[in-house]
């Protein structure tokens, strides 16, 4: 992998998954990843595996529900969905990930004094 | 986590990977590659699995957190015990053999006297005596027996029980049947109204109006009657009379009066002053032992205005069924074997306090170390309690299994007259008593290191390297204990064995190992005085005829049986009062009955031919001890005349002065026994048949087949060794010396190991202090003289609690002894001496090693 791909930080697989979901469909976690990869374009590093705490831990605070379906390719997967708690907490990750990004944007780029 | 709720998690897992797999197959790479690659991708299964099981464990709560906090413990505990194997491996047996030998013994004290008798209402049942104006508890006669079952009010269901013994003929064969002969009210009385087959007989079928009815018992029924269904209403021949079998009592039915058959008693006897019944009642609604006996003593009064001739001054005793079943002895007995495994138990825990404490000494830096890294003394506390509580646990569970063990051992041990001894098991009850005990045994001797570690936290790390003084006086405390109970238990195993020893040494009077006992009962009702006299001296020259016997002679008792016939006497021209005569027991004997039982003659004569005769002059034969009893000087004995009873006057004349005969039990002292003519009265006759020296017992059937040539219609119920008669008289001293040996041993073994113990940890701790010592030229004999002077002090302080521990508890011991007891003194000093000799020799081990301390590597230890 090359160094300058971006690594997710924690918190972050939280949100971004949450959005994959936004759509209002259900996706079982290697389509969740493969979308994402697709979204960013190849840019995003995820150690696969991480993802699976994220979606568990989301679905025990009640923002995902989940249930277990026959794939297109006829296997058993767990498929995850975004319930009414889960898209207003969407609504606020993006709120705090736009304080955050015009913070962090602030920074890189300081303003003339 | 369910394994469910695991196997979905590895479910998810999986197929992520496979879907991975299968993307990069699809992209063209080799198949194994693909897997290999898919997992590297999805990163650290393992971790990923553990967060996700993290992630689905419920929330905890409190209950739960301790869960896990005694699940650290014990498993820290566990730890810390495989780390010192040696020390678990002392300590858990030490508690399984006293916590073993103590369910063991609580199991068969439960069976024999704490457990409830099996009948209704057990606890109210009482055995009705009459009470003699000298305080002597007798049977009841038949017409009181009528009066008081309708006069005192407050026993219900009295009942009277006397036994016979009748002849069945089975197959051709006579077969002795012991026949209860009761009241109707037995059967209510005892719960054996729930017959297998018909009923029970009542009160109005008994008594006055008994009709010949039987109630046969399920054994009985099943055995000798082949189990017939149909058996009620047919008739069962006993001693030649028909009786009508009106039930089958219930299967397993075990009543304290118990028979083979139970008949209804004949009441015909008007005679106040005939007491042979016995009477069993119960306390009747509100009534207690007290109040009705004062209802029963009040009736008794009645009688005595009524019958002054029979009946003035005589009282009652009423006693509980149980108290009368075991006796007070066997009671008293149970409750000293109880207290000395208790001792036992105590000094377990003593012994394995010792090890913790010294451990804690040990540990001191452990101790100090974790609570400097902040572990609160309540944390340590709660860990040492666990660690004491793993070990009382695993020495329940081994003792548990030792008393399984114990337990059938010690039955086939015990008396095998001791009621209900065959029900004595290691119950769900004797198994929680057990668990009790450990549970407090671990409280016990887990709080020693707790006081420890609390006072050690104080003291801080300095004092670490060094035993502290609290906990050497402690342990140095404890030995003494354990010491002052080996004492004491020893004590009471060496007064149990001497007076056991004087028992083996008693000498019966007769060749035990070459006579044969053969008991004949020639009842009243089908032999007349003469048909029996006839009998009897065809059963003696026919038994005499058989191959190898020198002497057959009978006598009116079984010997060693616990029977006995006796009498006040008194000499004629020596007035005597009701106190001071002599009270003697007799034996009605056959003419050749003193050679048969290899008395030796001393004075006068033996009986002769006779003397048998009718109308022939009383005559009698006493022994020593009773010659010497009345007259002081034996030989002046013959020719002088003693008569029945202290006012007497029917005089018989001495004949003859025999050696000492013990038939009855073997207590020590010889009875003061005499002998008179049989005369063809009594039912038994009891043969002795004695063999040559050196020529085989016959069997027993050939005796068998002899008596049936004189007598088809006889019973011949046993035929027995008379050495093995004697045997089972000493079962029960026999018993108890052999428990309280087994005691005194464990005990003496577990203070030996440790003293042994103390000694050496001692040294180990002054190995520095020693090695000053000899450094600045102390000799090394001064050095073992420093240590075996504790050692001694230890001993002596434990014996002196020891030797009065003993000597309060000294006369509890009396119930377990027979026969006259001296002095105690020689015991206490014997067990003294060997206690103390024992704990020195376990000193002297470490303390020579000690004084091989080089001094260079003693300073530089620390």
């Amino acid at each position: 992998m090359s160094d300058d791909t971006l690594t997710v930080l924690k918190g972050t697989l939280e949100f971004l998954t949450l959005r994959t979901l936004a759509g209002g469909g259900e996706m079982h976690g290697f389509q969740i990843l493969e979308w994402l990869h697709r979204a960013t374009r190849e840019e995003l590093q995820v150690e696969e595996g991480a993802l699976y705490p994220a979606l568990h831990r989301m679905e025990k605070r009640g923002w995902l529900a989940a249930r277990w379906a026959t794939s297109e390719r006829g296997r058993r997967a767990k498929y995850y969905r975004l319930t009414a708690a889960g898209r207003r907490a969407l609504a606020q990750e993006e709120e705090r990930w736009a304080r955050y990004v015009t913070a962090v944007a602030r920074i890189s780029r300081p303003q003339e004094a | 986590m369910d394994r469910l709720r695991r196997k979905r998690l590895d479910d998810e897992i999986r197929h992520h990977i496979e879907e991975r797999a299968a993307r990069l197959v699809a992209e063209g790479m080799d198949a194994g590659e693909a897997l290999r690659e898919a997992e590297r991708a999805f990163g650290d299964v393992g971790a990923v699995r553990a967060e996700l099981e993290q992630i689905e464990e419920p929330p905890r709560g409190a209950l739960a957190l301790l869960f896990d906090r005694v699940r650290t413990d014990l498993a820290f505990a566990g730890r810390q015990l495989r780390r010192a194997p040696g020390f678990a491996a002392v300590a858990i047996l030490t508690l399984g053999l006293g916590i073993g030998s103590a369910t063991a013994i609580f199991g068969l004290v439960k069976a024999v006297v704490l457990d409830p008798l099996p009948y209704p209402q057990a606890d109210r049942i009482v055995v009705f005596n009459q009470e003699t104006p000298d305080g002597l508890r007798f049977s009841v006669s038949e017409p009181d027996f009528r009066d008081f079952r309708s006069r005192v009010r407050s026993v219900e269901l009295l009942t009277a029980v006397s036994r016979a013994d009748l002849t069945y003929i089975e197959d051709g064969r006579p077969v002795n049947v012991v026949a209860m002969q009761v009241t109707g009210s037995f059967f209510p009385l005892f719960g054996g109204t729930a017959t297998t087959l018909g009923r029970a007989f009542t009160d109005q079928e008994s008594g006055e109006r008994a009709r010949k009815l039987v109630v046969v018992s399920h054994a009985f029924w099943a055995e000798d009657l082949g189990g017939d269904p149909d058996v009620v209403g047919t008739s069962l021949v006993l001693d030649d009379m028909p009786y009508e079998v009106v039930g089958v009592a219930p299967r397993g039915w075990a009543p304290p009066m118990a028979g083979d058959v139970w008949i209804p008693i004949t009441f015909a006897d008007p005679d106040r002053t005939d007491h042979n019944l016995d009477a069993v009642g119960r306390l009747a609604a509100g009534a207690t032992l007290g109040s009705a006996s004062a209802d029963a003593d009040a009736v008794a009064a009645e009688l005595g205005r009524e019958h002054p001739d029979t009946n003035g001054g005589w009282g009652t005793q009423l006693r509980p069924l149980k108290s009368a079943v075991l006796g007070p002895r066997r009671i008293q007995a149970a409750w000293v074997l109880l207290g000395a495994v208790g001792l036992l138990l105590l000094l377990a825990c003593a012994s394995v306090s010792n090890l913790l404490l010294a451990r804690a000494s040990g540990r001191g830096r452990e101790m100090d170390l974790r609570g400097a890294l902040g572990a609160s003394r309540r944390r340590l506390v709660q860990q040492l309690l666990t660690e004491s509580s793993v070990l009382a646990s695993a020495g329940a569970v081994v003792g548990i299994l030792f008393a399984y063990a114990l337990l059938p051992g010690l039955q086939a041990m015990s008396p095998a007259d001791t009621p209900r001894i065959g029900e004595a098991s290691v119950d769900a009850v004797v198994v929680l008593a057990a668990a009790a005990a450990a549970l407090l045994t671990g409280l016990v001797f887990g709080l020693a290191p707790v006081v420890h570690v609390l006072r050690g936290n104080r003291t801080s790390a300095r004092s670490a390297g060094r035993v502290t003084g609290g906990s050497g006086r402690a342990r140095a405390g404890l030995v003494a204990a354990q010491v002052a109970v080996s004492v004491t238990l020893l004590f009471g195993t060496g007064v149990l064995g001497a007076s056991f020893l004087r028992l083996q040494r008693v000498d019966p009077g007769m060749d035990v190992d070459h006579t044969l006992v053969v008991p004949l009962m020639l009842s009243g009702d089908r032999y007349s005085v003469a048909e029996r006299r006839v009998t009897v001296d065809a059963l003696h020259a026919r038994l005499a005829s058989l191959p190898g016997v020198e002497a057959v002679g009978s006598s009116n008792i079984i010997p060693f049986s616990g029977a006995n016939t006796a009498v006040d006497v008194n000499v004629e021209g020596q007035p005597t009062s009701p106190d001071a005569a002599p009270f003697a027991p007799w034996r009605a004997v056959s003419r050749t009955y003193l050679d048969a039982a290899g008395l030796e003659l001393l004075h006068g004569r033996t009986f002769e031919a006779p003397d048998f005769d009718e109308g022939a002059a009383d005559v009698v034969v006493v022994t020593r001890t009773l010659a010497r009893q009345l007259f002081g000087d034996p030989a002046s004995a013959v020719g002088r005349r003693i008569a029945f009873g202290w006012d007497g006057t029917n005089y018989r004349r001495i004949v003859g002065v025999v050696s000492d005969l013990e038939d009855r039990e073997l207590a020590g002292a010889p009875p003061a026994t005499f002998f008179m003519p049989a005369a063809g009265f009594m039912n038994w006759s009891v043969f002795l048949v004695r063999f040559r020296p050196g020529a085989p017992l016959v069997e027993a059937s050939e005796v068998r087949r002899a008596v049936w040539d004189v007598d088809p219609n006889l019973p011949v119920p046993t035929v027995e060794r008379l050495a093995d008669r004697v045997g089972g008289s000493v079962t029960s001293p026999r018993f108890n010396v052999l428990v309280m040996g087994m005691l005194g041993i464990v005990a003496l073994v577990l203070s030996v190991m440790a003293i042994y113990g103390l000694i050496l940890f001692a040294v180990r701790q002054r190995t520095r202090e020693i090695g000053v010592r000899l450094a600045l030229g102390a000799r090394a004999s001064g050095v073992v003289a420093l240590l075996l002077r504790r050692g001694l002090v230890i001993t002596a302080a434990g014996t002196a609690v020891g030797a009065l521990l003993s000597l309060g508890l000294s006369r509890y011991l009396d119930s377990l002894l027979f026969g006259e007891v001296g002095s105690r003194v020689p015991t206490l000093l014997a067990a003294a001496v060997v206690v103390t000799f024992t704990a020195l020799a376990a000193t002297w081990i470490p303390a020579r090693r000690a004084s091989r301390v080089d001094p260079r590597e003693a300073l530089g230890a620390e």
